[in-house]
């Protein structure tokens, strides 16, 4: 998917405070991890933004990109 | 390893992403593993085989092999999940981890990776281990979440994978 809104505002509004994700967590090297397992990439590998929203119930894992 | 790989343009225009390798000038140095044991297998702790993003494999010859996943954006928004492998002629030990004695005395025969190839894109998506006898099968392939990778033993079926299996062609070291 793509096209959403804000990255930093919708980071925060679907993550939290967040932290640098480090090896062994749910999430790519680099990320910014919240406590609910959300994660944000700011650069992603074509210098833009995405964040992922890990699979919950009934819903699969979300990735967001953001130009 | 990078949180994504390269992306090499190809003499006939198809797009090439890579696995990363790390104490490996290449894959053919895999061969080191050709014969070798299982001694331990281990995840991230909280971590499930099927989607995890961090594995190591120790050898009883004293190596191991750390795999990793990277991400890599093509074309927009397509992304492509691709294996790392990192070689050391030591046991890693790091952080929270859980052993799975799945794999535990699997004697490494035939290696390959494990490559995608639709549309002018290849994809180094993950690596595969068969058993001496050709029997066993042990695979680490990419999943559709940035990072995340998939693991199957012996008597296991893939789970997870991000395309289909019958698109994946082994690539034998």
């Amino acid at each position: 998917m793509g096209g959403a809104g804000n990255y930093d505002d919708d980071l925060k509004t679907l993550a939290g405070d967040t932290r640098p994700a480090v090896k062994g967590d749910s999430a790519s090297p680099g990320a910014k991890i919240g406590e609910n397992g959300v994660f944000g990439r700011d650069p992603n590998s074509s210098g833009g933004k995405s964040m992922d929203i890990p699979a919950n119930g009934n819903n699969s894992h979300e990735t967001l990109h953001y130009d | 390893m990078k949180p994504f790989t390269t992306i090499d343009s190809l003499a006939d225009g198809s797009l090439y992403l890579p696995a990363q390798l790390k104490g490996l000038d290449s894959f053919d140095q895999l061969d080191l593993l050709r014969g070798a044991e299982v001694a331990r297998c281990c995840i991230t702790a909280a971590q499930r085989s099927d989607l995890t993003w961090w594995a190591c494999l120790e050898f009883s010859s004293g190596y191991s092999l750390e795999i990793t996943s990277s991400s890599t954006l093509v074309r927009g928004w397509d992304e492509y999940g691709t294996i790392n492998l990192a070689l050391a002629p030591s046991a890693v030990s790091d952080g929270d981890q859980v052993g799975l004695p799945e794999l535990v005395g699997f004697v490494v025969g035939q290696i390959s990776i494990l490559r995608w190839q639709r549309d002018g894109i290849l994809v180094d998506a993950g690596i595969e281990f068969r058993s001496k006898d050709g029997g066993e099968v042990f695979s680490a392939v990419a999943v559709d979440i940035p990072g995340a990778f998939s693991m199957s033993f012996p008597r296991g079926a893939p789970k997870n994978w991000q395309f289909p299996a019958d698109e994946y062609a082994r690539v034998d070291i």
